[in-house]
């Protein structure tokens, strides 16, 4: 655990390193990320001029939510983004030999190898939102609501990161499936409405079936308040099941790997 | 030399009386793709997309072999003869369709962390360089992965760093590297937990000659140092030439020649080729008479002379004929293989396939 906890530092520093080389990058993302907030945050004041609530959801707990979905979609970009888009690179190319080669965990070095320090700007920006969006709340957050807002967060990227991990190991069985890792964008796309503006089936399947229900509803309600606590278990649940239902599916495609010829 | 000798029931016994463990041994690899076929045309890609038919490849088919400790061992063959589907098994990249290996005890896909720990792959081809980083970055994240220990650590850095000339440059970018200065850079991040058993895949592909040498050096003086036992699959002759006393030549699948690289290349490739320019041009006829013309133009002929003739022939041609440049150059390791399968084969290949 220590040895990897090392190995993470080592990455980061390394990453660092390598950010530095490109000094724009981080200028040119944090003003992007500045700008797509601005309108973003703009584009849900102008819907509620319009109408009193979404799905049930008033302006600033819509805020809430906005402002949740970019910390989880900024931690999983930063600690896992890069390495994602590269995976399917490294599969289809066979770089990944010198991954399997090396005593550590493949999974481990695959997925962390790169922390990209850029999309840290959006993870600041949306607390930022978070905020201003709590003050202008009328029911304070309680401790205990803050508490299991983070640990669900938490949970949130690692659900989102385990199915964006299993989907591009895909890649292992078709050999090349093009921009397969951009459902994950997709998927944060859809996180983005609260999951009761959907009915029936659908909800049912994005909650339990395609977890966006927990990746920013269902922590959002935590903090305001709403949660059952019965869904505070299922998310804890989901990112478990997740994590070792993806980790097994890598297992199985790691034996059909085939290393492109050298 | 005992040729393709395989131990009765089980790999690890060696053919002298007293039993030693070999740091490599395989029996009855087989490793088999599944591949699809696909008619020409669009007609046959929508069939092949609806419809796909597939077949296995038997990219290795039944190899046996043992390998000793601090053996330097050559893998040769034509593209696509399985030398590298074989070097990824014993590194444990793939899993193999059948048959056994161990290499130091372990089985290699199981990636055991005590396993990985004792070998390295260097492919010419692939790097594992952090590219926008110096590689001195590249190298303490090893250290951190192979959990060396500071001193070893330094030592060796240090020892490599001498012998590979490589002073000036660990501290440099590894995009801004020439191709020979960033392969050995790639040698020192893979040797720096000092591995036992090194597997090289084409090491010195695309380097100039004097880089060859020198990799080619360096590699002979890893070997005779740490005692590591080394496979090499190369398409130098000289690589192989300079390094290895023993080959396995592979070829669709099969270990076909398992002994004296001497052997192969005094049998099978008893000559070399010269490569004469002449200041005046010189019937095709004229030169017929040293060697086979293998290529003809009025002025740069290439021949193919017996190897012990080329003294004689040189000398002859330099002596009688208005020359300007003369080349000798070695049969390429394909070339050698080509003959090796086009000609009968010695009488103990058979023992071995």
């Amino acid at each position: 655990m220590q040895r990897y906890a090392r190995l993470y530092l080592a990455f980061a520093k390394n990453s660092f390193l390598n950010a530095l080389e490109y000094r724009l990058s981080f200028t040119v993302w944090s003003i992007a990320t500045i700008c797509y907030t601005a309108v973003y945050v703009a584009s849900i004041q102008i819907i509620f001029n319009h109408v009193q609530t979404i799905g049930g959801w008033r302006v600033e707990q819509m805020l809430v939510l906005a402002a949740t979905v970019m910390i989880v979609d900024g931690l999983v970009e930063t600690v896992f983004g890069e390495n994602m888009n590269a995976l399917s690179g490294l599969i289809n190319r066979g770089e990944l030999d010198f991954v399997l080669t090396k005593p550590v965990s493949a999974r481990f070095y695959v997925s962390t190898r790169r922390f990209d320090w850029d999309p840290l700007v959006q993870v600041v920006i949306g607390c930022g939102v978070l905020w201003y969006a709590l003050g202008q709340s009328a029911e304070p957050v309680t401790w205990h609501g803050a508490l299991l807002y983070t640990a669900l967060v938490l949970c949130a990227c690692l659900m989102a990161y385990s199915l964006w991990f299993a989907v591009v190991a895909a890649t292992f069985f078709a050999g090349r499936l093009n921009n397969v890792g951009y459902l994950y964008y997709n998927f944060i796309e859809v996180a983005r409405v609260p999951t009761s503006v959907f009915r029936g089936g659908v909800r049912l399947g994005l909650t339990f079936v395609i977890p966006v229900a927990f990746i920013a509803t269902v922590p959002s309600q935590a903090l305001l308040g709403l949660l059952s606590p019965a869904f505070a278990a299922a998310a804890f649940a989901m990112t478990a099941g997740l994590l070792i239902l993806s980790h097994i599916f890598w297992r199985l495609a790691l034996t059909k790997y085939s290393s492109a010829s050298s | 030399m005992v040729t393709g000798w395989r131990a009765p029931n089980g790999l690890q016994l060696r053919e002298s009386s007293q039993a030693t463990v070999s740091a490599i041994a395989v029996q009855n690899l087989a490793k088999y793709y599944e591949v699809h076929q696909k008619e020409p045309g669009l007609v046959g890609s929508l069939k092949s997309f609806v419809l796909r038919k597939t077949y296995d490849v038997k990219a290795v088919d039944d190899i046996s072999f043992t390998i000793e400790s601090g053996e330097l061992v050559g893998f040769l063959g034509p593209n696509g003869a399985g030398k590298t589907t074989t070097l990824k098994v014993l590194a444990g990249l793939l899993y193999p369709t059948g048959g056994e290996v161990s290499v130091l005890g372990h089985t290699p896909w199981e990636r055991q962390a005590t396993f990985q720990r004792q070998f390295a792959l260097v492919m010419g081809q692939k790097n594992q360089l952090w590219w926008d980083l110096p590689p001195m970055e590249t190298f303490i994240l090893n250290r951190e992965i192979y959990e060396v220990p500071e001193a070893q650590f330094q030592e060796t850095l240090d020892e490599l760093v001498q012998i590979l000339e490589l002073e000036k440059v660990v501290n440099v970018q590894a995009r801004k590297l020439s191709l020979g200065e960033r392969m050995k850079c790639e040698l020192l991040a893979a040797l720096l937990h000092r591995p036992q058993v090194l597997f090289l895949d084409e090491p010195t592909i695309g380097l100039d000659v004097v880089m060859q040498q020198n990799i080619r050096n360096f590699v002979r003086e890893y070997n005779a140092r740490y005692g590591a036992t080394v496979i090499l699959t190369s398409h130098y002759m000289r690589d192989v030439e300079a390094l290895c006393d023993r080959v396995l030549i592979i070829d669709h699948g099969h270990l076909v020649f398992d002994g004296e690289l001497e052997t192969v290349v005094r049998r099978y490739a008893d000559y070399k080729f010269l490569t004469v320019t002449f200041a005046t041009p010189v019937a095709e006829a004229e030169l017929a008479e040293f060697g086979a013309v293998t290529a003809y133009r009025p002025r740069t002929t290439t021949l193919r002379i017996a190897r012990d003739a080329v003294p004689q022939v040189s000398a002859r041609l330099l002596q009688d004929y208005p020359v300007l440049d003369l080349n000798i150059v070695e049969p390429e390791v394909d070339e050698v293989v080509r003959q090796f399968f086009s000609g009968e084969r010695p009488a103990y290949a058979e023992t071995v396939s």
